[in-house]
């Protein structure tokens, strides 16, 4: 007795009759080339990684500018130099000091006068490395403070 | 009798380009990979931050400061991938700005160097920034986790 199956009796196709049956887009070579992109961006974004961008002002040192700067903004001009191979900060009220030292000083403007009403001019020696000035920026950024520039040195 | 085929009854004329479009997409990505990891392994020695913003402006001129090397000779600076020097990066500052000097306020520049870099060498890129009119730039650090 022959096994009768759901739709109806039907007789068994062949490898030929099966394989012209198939209708329908291939879908095999997209399947390829969508694994090839995806790998493609995984390792793209492992292999750069994210970067951060750090704002830096580039002020311009002139008579007028000093007279349009606003009572509220609390101007430090400090200078950064190296000394045998440490980072020492020079300025207003702070002297020979090191980047931590500058860090408290900032907050307490900070919290002073407000993060927005502090501004940061640097004017830097030409053996800082970009480390250092990149480590000031971010000092900057964490303390709110937004305005922050380098100036030209003389 | 029926004779059975062992053969696909394709024309032997037809070729079946399905690989080659599969092999041609993967050298493809395969050159963007490399072209693009050799533009971003310029400087390959970023310094690290905790913090810092993102920037999604295609737009952006990514200025690459590498250092040569070699004692006394200026270090090698990429615009956008480019190698040139500063003059060239004035230049393309300048077309940002509509052809005319000082001009490319509105221009984003991003500035990538290694740590090491001294500032010495990174003040003349300021300095051309600073004449073509830009108020500010960004400068690149590794995101540190």
């Amino acid at each position: 007795m022959r096994r009768r199956r759901r739709g109806g009796f039907r007789r068994r196709l062949s490898a030929v009759e099966q394989r012209d049956l198939h209708y329908g887009p291939n879908m095999t070579p997209m399947v390829d080339v969508v694994m090839v992109i995806l790998v493609f961006f995984m390792a793209s974004t492992a292999v750069l990684g994210p970067e951060w961008m750090l704002k830096s002002a580039l002020p311009v040192k002139t008579a007028s500018a000093a007279q349009t700067v606003s009572d509220e903004l609390v101007q430090i001009e400090v200078t950064l130099k190296m000394v045998e191979g440490r980072p020492v900060v020079d300025g207003e009220g702070i002297a020979s000091a090191d980047l931590v030292q500058l860090a408290a000083k900032l907050k307490d403007e900070a919290a002073r006068s407000g993060p927005a009403n502090v501004a940061l001019l640097a004017t830097c020696s030409g053996d800082v490395p970009y480390e250092v000035i990149v480590k000031l920026h971010e000092l900057c950024h964490d303390l709110g403070i937004s305005k922050i520039g380098l100036l030209e040195a003389k | 009798m029926r004779k059975r085929r062992f053969f696909s009854t394709h024309d032997i004329g037809k070729v079946n380009v399905t690989p080659m479009i599969d092999v041609v997409m993967c050298l493809i990505i395969f050159y963007l990979l490399v072209g693009r990891l050799a533009m971003s392994s310029r400087v390959d020695n970023l310094p690290s931050s905790g913090s810092g913003s993102t920037s999604n402006s295609a737009s952006a001129v990514v200025v690459d400061v590498v250092e040569t090397g070699q004692a006394g000779r200026e270090p090698v600076i990429s615009v956008d991938g480019v190698a040139g020097d500063l003059a060239g990066l004035e230049a393309v500052l300048t077309a940002r700005g509509g052809g005319t000097p000082g001009q490319a306020a509105g221009t984003e520049v991003q500035i990538r160097a290694s740590k090491d870099l001294p500032y010495a060498k990174l003040a003349p890129v300021l300095a051309v920034c600073r004449r073509a009119g830009l108020t500010s730039v960004r400068l690149v650090a590794e995101r540190r986790p």
